[in-house]
């Protein structure tokens, strides 16, 4: 029986903050679509090994190591890729760091705010830019930011990391409004799915997850490579190419019921 | 996970064969489902499947009316059993918009406008079962930009694309149990009433299209019924309960043409 191409074949993605949970799962399912996949971390001892399973389930994978809160190093990040793959069709701007929750009358600039924004909005728009030259010279480009709910309803405690989640929205639609007409897509997405950052959310609280799950319009979870993961191949793959500044949620209805202000602060 | 197939082995019914429906349904054939095509009017209906067929899938056409026999919901349920299983309904119903200003809104009017929204309910409960059975249930409404976008005497027209969302978003919260998604398409797309307008006035729809981010309405097929594959294939499993805009970027820009300014084709 023959088969058609896979969804992906013969393109190019990098994903960012792909070692671990959603990005890895993003970057499986992509790489499963056929995409020869950039990983990309700041521990190569994990990215080695996220590279080594894809590669072992038939993927085209390399790792990339990067501390993207540096302009010089998200610059490299994506030469790298051209270099090694000769151009980049999919950018997937995943990575982040998450500070520490603070009251929003204790957050502080340097502690908490730098190193959300540099390793999220501004690492954000440095990879923009950088593919920017590629994709329009190909005509053709798939961007995916990361948004967040807790950006979106302001969940306590977060400040630095809903604002930084806000900004990356901003910073998306300004793109699909300047790109189009490169025939570049910009798109963000709020995606809720377990990783380990989800899990440590839960505090292995298995009772307050389960009843998360249940409060979610599909009774459960979102799981990173097949539901999150696949969001993102069904946004870059052929069919959604008319489909741009967009910010989508992927997490099964939660958000219609709104955000339940759960997080905490360690010591009340 | 190969791209002609995404949909093989689905079946789906498409209410409402204006050039957008035509164009979703001719979409989720081309990505192995199949397909049969509802509407009010027997020979639009007949005309969109007959070119389904040239996709070689198995397409269906039947049309329905106001009560009886041939009400909505006996010819969708009919039609699901000649298909065997359904899982996925496209909602296609919104009524014409016709310029009027609020203060003259009719009685009449809002009729139409409620008649719409009763047989979209009506299409989505007669699905249910069919689509709770199926475990990957896909509910498709299609809205338009012009609900969000004119706002301005199209009251009618307004009450049932914000009927619609709400619907959309009930549905999503009730039924996501069952692992089935409810999502809102909202399209731009190249129709026969913007083709109009561009004869009308090349000047304004240069500038509306110049607008948009992506330059360019919507192709029905290519880019209308692609989102719809997109929210009726795997990928969007966990989509539910959003606005999906195949709009080339127009709600992050606009502005959208009135086609209650335009005089209608005939």
């Amino acid at each position: 029986m023959s088969r058609s191409p896979k969804l992906l074949a013969d393109r190019v993605a990098l994903v960012t903050g792909s070692t671990q949970g959603l990005g890895e799962g993003i970057a499986t399912r992509m790489s499963k679509a056929g995409a020869r996949v950039v990983i990309h971390g700041r521990d190569s001892s994990k990215g080695e090994r996220v590279r080594d399973r894809l590669r072992a389930l038939g993927g085209v994978v390399e790792f990339v190591a990067a501390d993207l809160r540096f302009e010089a190093q998200a610059r490299h990040l994506v030469s790298e890729t051209v270099a090694m793959f000769g151009t980049v069709d999919f950018l997937i701007n995943n990575a982040q760091i998450v500070p520490q929750p603070s009251r929003a009358e204790h957050a502080d600039v340097p502690e908490h705010f730098m190193p959300a924004l540099e390793s999220g909005l501004f690492a954000s728009l440095w990879t923009c830019q950088a593919v920017h030259p590629h994709m329009r010279s190909a005509r053709f480009g798939r961007i995916v930011n990361f948004a967040s709910i807790n950006g979106a309803f302001g969940s306590r405690y977060g400040i630095s990391y809903n604002a930084t989640k806000e900004a990356i929205r901003g910073l998306t639609r300004t793109l699909a409004n300047e790109w189009g007409a490169d025939g570049i897509t910009v798109n963000a997405v709020l995606p809720s799915g377990w990783s380990p950052a989800y899990e440590a959310f839960y505090g292995g609280d298995q009772k307050k997850a389960d009843a998360v799950a249940r409060l979610n319009p599909m009774r459960r979870h979102g799981r990173a490579e097949e539901d999150i993961g696949a969001a993102v191949v069904g946004l870059v793959g052929p069919g959604s190419q008319y489909v741009t500044g967009q910010s989508l949620y992927l997490d099964g209805g939660a958000h219609l019921l709104g955000l339940p202000q759960l997080h905490s602060m360690e010591g009340g | 996970m190969d791209e002609a197939g995404r949909l093989r082995n689905r079946a789906a019914i498409v209410v409402g064969a204006d050039t957008i429906g035509c164009g979703i349904a001719q979409a989720l054939a081309q990505a192995g489902a199949s397909v049969a095509l509802l509407d009010a009017d027997p020979d639009s209906a007949a005309a969109g499947a007959q070119r389904l067929r040239t996709t070689g899938q198995h397409c269906l056409a039947a049309h329905f009316s106001a009560s009886g026999q041939s009400s909505l919901e006996s010819v969708l349920s009919d039609t699901a059993s000649r298909l065997n299983s359904l899982q996925i309904l496209v909602v296609n119903l919104l009524p014409k918009a016709y310029p009027t200003p609020l203060v003259n809104l009719s009685a009449d009017a809002l009729a139409r406008s409620a008649a719409a929204i009763r047989n979209s309910v009506a299409a989505m409960q007669v699905a249910l079962p069919l689509l709770r059975s199926a475990g990957c249930g896909r509910i498709i409404n299609v809205g338009h930009r012009y609900g969000e976008g004119i706002n301005g005497e199209m009251g009618a027209y307004n009450a049932a694309a914000w009927a619609l969302w709400g619907l959309t978003r009930t549905a999503a919260v009730e039924w996501g149990q069952y692992q089935i998604t409810s999502n809102l398409l909202m399209p731009f797309a190249d129709t026969p009433e913007l083709r109009a307008a561009q004869q009308h006035r090349p000047e304004l729809m240069e500038l509306l299209l110049g607008q948009v981010p992506l330059r360019r309405a919507g192709d029905p097929v290519q880019d209308i019924g692609g989102a719809a594959v997109f929210l009726a294939a795997d990928e969007a499993a966990f989509v539910n309960g959003e606005i999906l805009y195949a709009d080339g970027g127009q709600h992050i820009a606009g502005p959208v043409l009135n086609p209650a300014k335009f005089p209608a084709v005939s």
